[in-house]
Formats: structure tokens, sequence, C-alpha cells
């Protein structure tokens, strides 16, 4: 992207401009905004800030067994020996994880979709983590699934497309009850919603 | 029912109005450019919190409003027998959204001073408004007599607007699909839930229209009586693109879904979808002539008018209690016929 209409901006700055432009939500005025900002920062700061995001780069990574955001892989959760290891929960993002966790009901394992299945934004079942889960469960001691997508339209055709290829491989599939709001979000739910949802997770 | 009192801010070209209104028959008239359709308008909004027209809400917003991100209210006190329900309706703009180069308006709904979604506004107010735009019901396309069944269906029945809602995304969705499946970039069974999804709502969304054109019909057909002298009588009928009492035994939902199926390959190669109450249509005749095609503009008009009266004794009659006419005449098309007497 050019800005004409800054014919004479320093080039590193315009090069942070468009580093920040390229970011979800930010556009180009924002993006002008945070650089100017930035240029009258400490330089204590601005280092500070600069070594969070090579941090987040460099420590953080994916767990390979259930895809949640890690700073060791596997991670802390899929390592830990006081889990339920017969149920595995299946959810759109890691923030998810969180969501579920604050409740203290859920014991089991998670596995991290990292989105849902929605054509109009050109995500299918191959861009999910899909096939890690359906090798994960090949020979494992995994006796439920629950599938914790959104009651959204996308997360309910994501759990029905799951559903179908989960059935030869556990004997148990359950959905989060119908407690949550419609269209509302995991992330969004308040614990005790969140514990009845799972309390009450139905047979699909 | 009636609106006692209307409150506007920054809402078209009022900046601030207070109106307090008596119940019965009201003319407001005037110049050109006053804002006379803009009162008409604000009282319609508190019945479905959406502009009239398909324009965006965002110019319901006054252009300095806009500018500085102010507050845009439409404030009503409906009078229902002993009851007084105090609506607000405030709308500003928040932003930069998303993508960054457009803010986005924020809606927010207060009935008696508690917040609601708009879902819940439906059926507080009824209101029916005409304009010289409504001709379109008559002899414009297909969506304009679909939009005035969902209007009219969405003040009666909340879980309609719901599902209308599902459904419209569902097609959204499906319709990428049907793009992708077109450039083998997806699996067929990627399709099985959009198809389930759109044969439950669209099965509902069509059987619910069908059953309101029944009732509208007889209404409809007893108005046009007495609007004209004619002798000829009016015919209304719900065209669905799907079987709604299902083929060869089946139920409706089965006989969707095989269409969905068995036509799986003309909608991949169109790239749409071909099936479903988006693609209905609402036949209207008079005598034997096709309304859209063969009437003449006074009659259109008088049809028009009249299947708004039909919505509006429609509406009365389910809730009990009489809508909000409000009749936007710039041309004394109907004061001059002596059309609005008879109400
Ligand atoms: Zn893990």
């Amino acid at each position: 992207m050019t800005y004409d209409f800054l014919p004479s901006v320093a080039a590193p700055l315009a090069r942070l401009i468009e580093e920040f432009h390229k970011l979800p939500g930010i556009g180009p005025k924002t993006a002008q905004r945070l650089a100017y900002y930035l240029i009258r920062m400490p330089a204590e700061e601005a280092h500070s800030l600069a070594e969070a995001i090579l941090a987040v780069k460099e420590r953080i990574t994916f767990c390979t067994v259930c895809q949640n955001i890690t700073e060791s892989s596997p991670c802390p959760l899929c390592s830990s020996q006081s889990r339920d290891r017969s149920r595995l929960c299946v959810v759109e993002e890691p923030l998810d994880v969180l969501s579920l966790e604050r409740t203290r009901v859920y014991k089991g394992l998670y596995h991290v979709l990292h989105g849902v299945i929605s054509p109009a934004s050109g995500i299918g079942p191959e861009n999910l983590k899909i096939r890690e889960m359906l090798e994960r469960l090949k020979g494992n001691e995994v006796e439920e699934v629950i599938l914790a997508t959104n009651p959204s339209l996308e997360g309910e055709s994501t759990a029905m497309y799951i559903h179908r290829l989960l059935l030869p491989l556990v004997p148990r599939i359950t959905r989060l009850a119908r407690g949550l709001p419609v269209g509302g979000d995991l992330e969004y739910a308040d614990e005790v919603t969140l514990s009845r949802a799972l309390e009450g997770r139905q047979e699909m | 029912m009636y609106i006692s009192h209307l409150g506007l801010t920054n809402f078209r070209n009022y900046q601030h109005l207070e109106l307090d209104l008596p119940p019965g028959l009201l003319v407001f008239y005037g110049g050109n450019a006053q804002g006379k359709s803009n009162l008409l308008e604000a009282v319609y909004l508190l019945s479905i919190a959406k502009a009239y027209r398909a324009t965006s809400d965002r110019e319901a917003i006054s252009r300095t409003a806009q500018d500085d991100h102010a507050h845009t209210q439409v404030l009503g006190i409906a009078q229902k027998g002993q009851d007084r329900v105090r609506i607000v309706v405030d709308m500003h703009l928040e932003g930069p959204g998303e993508d960054g180069y457009q803010t986005y308006l924020r809606k927010d709904i207060w009935v008696n001073g508690i917040p609601r979604p708009a879902s819940e506004l439906v059926g507080v107010v009824n209101a029916v408004l005409f304009d010289a735009e409504d001709i379109q019901m008559v002899s414009g396309p297909p969506a304009a007599r679909r939009r005035y069944l969902d209007i009219l269906i969405c003040q009666m029945d909340r879980a309609y607007l719901r599902s209308l809602q599902k459904y419209q995304k569902v097609v959204y969705q499906r319709n990428h699909l049907l793009r992708l499946l077109r450039e083998r970039r997806a699996q067929p069974e990627e399709m099985d839930f959009w198809n389930q999804a759109m044969v439950q709502e669209g099965v509902y969304i069509a059987q619910r229209r069908a059953q309101v054109v029944q009732e509208l019909r007889a209404l409809a057909r007893e108005l046009y009586c007495q609007l004209t002298e004619a002798r000829e009588e009016l015919a209304m009928e719900y065209v669905p693109s799907i079987p709604l009492d299902g083929e060869e035994g089946e139920d409706a939902h089965h006989t969707f879904a095989r269409i969905l199926e068995e036509g799986l390959g003309r909608e991949v190669a169109l790239g749409s979808s071909q099936w479903g109450p988006h693609r209905d249509d609402v036949r209207l005749k008079i005598g034997e002539m096709e309304a859209a095609t063969y009437v003449s503009r006074g009659q259109a008009r008088t049809l028009a008018l009249t299947l708004k009266l039909a919505e509006g004794a429609l509406l009365e009659r389910e809730r009990g209690e009489s809508p909000v006419l409000l009749l936007d005449d710039p041309k004394n098309l109907w004061v001059e016929k002596g059309a609005i007497v008879p109400l």
C-alpha cells in the first residue's frame, strides 16, 4: 500500500506504519497514530515492546498434541498426570480452553481446532487441526469426545463434520448442552452457564 | 394503541424535537423537505428498529451527528390501553471498525428503561408505513413482495425473525460453498450441514408465509372491493420454489432435502442457491390479469394500498390492538381520492 498523502514521511516510519496496517482491525489512520505514538515513547519502553513481540514468536509454540499455545511442547495440560485421559474436549480457539478451565468442572484433555468451518471465509476442514485430532485418537484410550464448538451456525457445522469422522473411532461423542445463548461465544459465557452446559452435555 | 409522545435527537433533519401526540387520525402537512416523512420514519423505527427503506440505518443519523459521533435517539411513548411503554432507540457511530476504514453503527434499544435486543422490540409497537415507493410491491421484483411479507410476519412472530436471520446466513455460507465446490476446493459432504439447516429454516419460513398470505387474501379481497368500484376480484397466492405439501407422500422437509440433493450439480454450476424461500414470490391478480405486468399505474397504487391496509387489519386481529398506520402521501393521492376516510 502506498501513502500518497504522506509524501515526505521518513522511510523507517513508513515501514512501521505499513507493518501496523497489516494487523487485524488496524486501518491506515490507526497505523499512523500508533507509529507516531511510538516515536514519542521512551527508548526503554520501545525496547521492552519489541522484546515482548519477539518473545511471543521465539518462546511460544503450538503443543504437538493438543495444538494449544504453549511455551513447551507437550504443554503442561497434556503432560499432567492428574488429568482424565479418557475424555477429550474439542474447542475452536485457545481462549476457549481458558474459559472451560475456569469452570473447574472439566478434568479431561483438550484439542484446539484453531477455527471453524466457514465457506464464506474460505475456511474448510483442511484448514483446521482435524487431521491432528484423528491421528491423536488412533490407538488411544479416549472414551468420550466432547464437541465444544460455539453454538453458532459455523460451530454447529464444524461439530457435525467432525462427528462423522469420529463415529468409527470413539465410543461416545457428546455436544455441550444448549444452555449457551445461541450465537454466543464460549469465550463470553460465565462459569456457571458453562459448567451447566458441560454437565448437561448430550449424546450426538 | 397510539404513540402519545415522540422525542427526536439528531434524527435526520431534526436536531431536537419533543412532540405530544393525540390519539386518532393525525395529519402532518407542509411544504417539501420540512421533515414530514422523517416523523413517520421515526415512528416506524420504534416498531422494528430498522429504517423503512432498504438504505442503511446510518442515513437516519443527522449529518452533524455522523461527523462528531454524537448519539441519535428516537424516544417514543406508546399508550396501550392503561399501559404506557417507553421505547428508546439509540444509534451512534463507533469505530474505526474491523477493516480500519469504516466506522460502524451501534444500536441500543431500551424498553421501559431496560436494554433489549432488537428482536424483543418486535410486537411492542406495531406500525404499518405506506409511501409512494410501495407500488414496488405490485410492479417490482419478487424481492419487494417477500420483503412485505417478512416485515409483516416479523411483527407478529419473534421466532420468524430469528429463523429469517439464520436462513440468510445459511444461504450466504452455502453460496460460497457452492462456488468452492465448483472450483474443486471443497468436498460435497461439507454441504450436508448447510442443506440440513436450509431445509429446517426454509420450510418453516415458506410455510409461515404461505399461511399468512392465505389470511391476508380474505382481508385484501374485501378491502379492494371497498376501495374500488371495480367488479374484478383480487386474487393472491404464495408461489413457493419448493412444494410446501411435499411430493410423493413425503413431507415438505424430505421433499426439499431431495430437491437439494438432486439439484446439487445445477447449483454448483450456477454457484448459487436455486431453491428455498429466498426465491419465492406472491402472485397478485385482478380478475384474470397478472398484476405485476398488466395493471395500470393507478390500479397498482390502489393494490399496494390494499396490501398495506390488509397488513394493518391482520396485525390488529393477531395482536388484539390496532397498529399505527403511517401514510406518507406527498402528492395527496389518498386524501384526494378519499381513500383514508374509510379508516
Ligand atoms: Zn497440549
